[in-house]
């Protein structure tokens, strides 16, 4: 699957979403939508996160299935929790 | 395997941490009973002529174990450090001494002891010009010995690194002030006991 480029590659400003397509009917939706915190993760992080729901936030498991220490799973979260602040401050800064 | 052996903690923390840690504290006793070996101080390691007790022997691991662990845990809050789990510190902190269980072996017979005290009579006998060859049979060992130093110290800053996430300065200097302080507070209490 191609990853969803989410800045601009000439100024690196955020990118929005501006069209949308039916895949089933083609119908096309225009406009201009902001892409979630969530898009601007890297796909290993996008990945956690998915985990970290799919286990209901539980590191236990998380580190049983991942194959890792629970200090390292939490070390983990830690990183992708920092990553989402960042970007959320990036993303306000941009639109004000 | 490279990572079993220098990062371990980043796969096994916790009570499997814990467990091993028992199992090479309880070898480590054994050890230093069977070659008289005497562990005076988180990362000291001395060979005696005299014969080491059990009560000894047990008293220098749990001395090192909770030095190292104390300092460890307190200092890692001090700098910041959140959400530690003092299993996980104990445990990494206990498993991190495997390399010193090896450490006895090097006395088997007194090997080291015997050729320490032949040494130490060659110097008594004529100071300016002693007889260093018992020396020579030892050089094996006292560079095997350094290299389970080294495991050793490299084991507790990866348990240090794992348990407490920190980076760069507070990484590297707590790690460097905590093992400084744990040895000589183990050192102090051994000390006070003996």
């Amino acid at each position: 699957m191609k990853q969803l480029p989410v800045h601009c590659p000439s100024c690196s400003t955020p990118l929005q979403v501006q069209r949308l397509t039916c895949p089933a009917c083609e119908t096309i939706v225009e406009g201009r939508f902001d892409l979630d915190v969530f898009s601007y993760l890297r796909p290993d992080e996008q990945a956690f996160v998915l985990t970290f729901v799919k286990n209901s936030g539980s590191l236990k498991q998380m580190a049983a299935e991942m194959k890792l220490s629970y200090p390292s799973v939490r070390n983990v979260l830690d990183a992708v929790i920092s990553r989402m602040a960042e970007i959320e401050v990036a993303l306000s800064s941009d639109k004000s | 395997m490279k990572k079993l052996l220098l990062t371990p903690f980043e796969r096994y923390a916790g009570a499997e941490a814990l467990t091993a840690g028992v199992v090479f504290a309880l070898l480590a006793v054994l050890g230093a009973v069977q070659f008289n070996t005497r562990f005076d101080g988180v990362l000291d390691a001395h060979f005696a002529s005299d014969k080491v007790s059990l009560t000894v022997a047990l008293t220098d691991q749990v001395i090192n174990i909770v030095s190292a662990f104390v300092v460890f845990y307190i200092l890692a809050y001090a700098l910041g450090a959140r959400g530690i789990r003092a299993v996980d510190m104990l445990g990494t902190l206990m498993a991190a001494r495997a390399p010193y269980v090896l450490m006895p072996l090097f006395n088997i017979n007194d090997h080291m002891s015997r050729h320490n005290e032949a040494i130490v009579d060659g110097i008594a006998a004529d100071p300016l010009n002693p007889d260093l060859s018992p020396l020579l049979p030892l050089i094996p060992a006292i560079i095997l010995s350094l290299v389970l130093v080294v495991w050793l110290i490299a084991l507790m800053f990866n348990a240090w690194k794992v348990c407490t996430n920190f980076s760069k300065g507070r990484l590297i200097g707590g790690f460097t002030g905590a093992l400084i302080v744990a040895e000589l507070l183990s050192a102090l209490f051994l000390s006070l006991i003996r």
